[in-house]
């Protein structure tokens, strides 16, 4: 099953409206029909050049599959500058400059339950995204630390999801704590759960398995493991342990013994930024991978930073996965 | 150019939630005033609204002080 069919038969029958914030780019502009074609995703395009509706139109299987709006003259602007303003206390005139942003206007919409979901950041550095998803739809009551990932589709992996691969954490947390390396590890580990149905298996990476070297890089991937027992969570980790051991039965034999993902892992948790996004990077370039979100969890809604290389089926296949995302529900 | 000290020293303060007085052009936005990322977006908007100017996110992250910020909203005016 493909990640369109996986994503319909997760979902429900009713579409879901993803808001695109950078409807000048072509290959969102080219998502957007896609989207609107698989009958799961309704796009709402934002910042679109002028005509684009017109142009859309012919591809589209109905008029309403797909609708092209304009921020900066949308009625609803001045309610979004209303609510923003009096939620930061700035004043309305501030508020409505900001409202009138399209990254901002995206993420009102998904706030005020105008759209179920946002996709952006394929022209936006990830800190302008995070900081609109922050500051407009806010952090989910109760989460931990904020966190993303990738879901990687590596041509040739042959697991037991398939191509498929979590990735974390390659956008957030530059440098996480034990603590918070356990928050991203419970975190993504529920969100491949809701999304995809995974039975999670999570392998906390270090260039150390099982104690085979010491450093305080490497404590805290063991401090990470310690924490998430004394939590008693009920999803299968393992760690620390090297890439190779998390992804190789033979390897993870002969280096962790047994092990409840050992060799069999579906979620890498990697103990850095740097790790996490210099890894997902070499896997697209060496593998031709098709590299899905980062997902962004911990806030109110569903949202999904995109890498400024994201192809056209990175587009599609990240809309289709965050529609099937849940909303949380709650804002803290 | 001393009637835009003012005006930003203003809006800089008043993001901060400080007084006026206690803001000097050479006052640094992230390590005297705590003004980061969130901050700054704020920043960006009152600015605009305040000048008529159009401040990008990735404009307002790079001065580092208020003078910086004043040459900023100069260079747009």
């Amino acid at each position: 099953m493909d990640l369109v069919e996986r994503a319909r038969a997760q979902g429900g029958s009713v579409p879901r409206s993803i808001v695109f914030p950078e409807g000048t780019d072509p290959t969102i502009q080219e998502a957007a029909v896609a989207l609107a074609k698989t009958g799961r995703v309704r796009p709402i395009v934002l910042d679109a050049p002028a005509g684009l509706a017109g142009r859309l139109a012919p591809y589209l299987p109905d008029p309403e599959a797909c609708t092209v709006a304009d921020c900066s003259n949308d009625p609803r602007c001045r309610r979004y500058a209303e609510l923003y303003a009096a939620r930061h206390d700035i004043p309305q005139e501030a508020a409505e400059i900001i409202a009138r942003r399209p990254l901002y206007f995206a993420a009102m919409m998904v706030a005020e339950g105008d759209a179920h979901g946002m996709v952006a950041g394929i022209l936006s550095a990830t800190e302008d995204v995070i900081v609109a998803t922050h500051l407009a739809i806010g952090r989910e009551h109760g989460a931990a630390v904020p966190c993303s990932f990738y879901l990687l589709d590596i041509p040739g992996r042959e697991g037991d999801e398939g191509q498929l691969l979590a990735f974390t954490d390659p956008a957030m947390n530059p440098r996480p704590d034990a603590s918070e390396l356990a928050d991203i590890a419970t975190a993504v580990a529920a969100a491949v759960e809701a999304m995809l149905g995974w039975t999670p298996r999570v392998a906390l990476l270090s260039f150390s398995t099982h104690g085979s070297a010491d450093d305080p890089a490497v404590d805290v991937v063991r401090d990470a493991c310690d924490e998430l027992r004394t939590r008693g969570v009920t999803f299968a980790f393992d760690g620390e342990m090297q890439a190779d051991a998390a992804l190789d039965e033979r390897v993870a034999r002969r280096k962790l013994g047994d092990s409840p993902v050992g060799g069999d892992a579906n979620i890498l948790v990697c103990p850095n930024l740097d790790a996490a996004n210099i890894g997902a990077k070499l896997i697209q370039h060496f593998t031709g991978a098709t590299a899905y979100g980062p997902f962004l969890l911990g806030f109110a809604a569903p949202v999904s930073d995109l890498s400024r290389s994201a192809t056209l089926d990175d587009v599609v296949g990240t809309a289709l996965l965050v529609a099937s995302l849940p909303l949380s529900g709650h804002r803290s | 150019m001393a009637e835009i000290d003012e005006e930003v020293i203003r809006i800089v303060a008043s993001v901060a939630k400080v007084d006026s007085a206690s803001v000097r052009l050479e006052t640094r936005l992230a390590e005297d005033l705590m003004i980061k990322s969130i901050g700054r977006i704020e920043l960006a908007a009152r600015i605009d609204a305040q000048f008529g100017t159009q401040t990008s996110n990735f404009e307002i992250r790079r001065p580092k002080t208020v003078q910086d910020l004043v040459g900023l909203v100069a260079g747009k005016l």
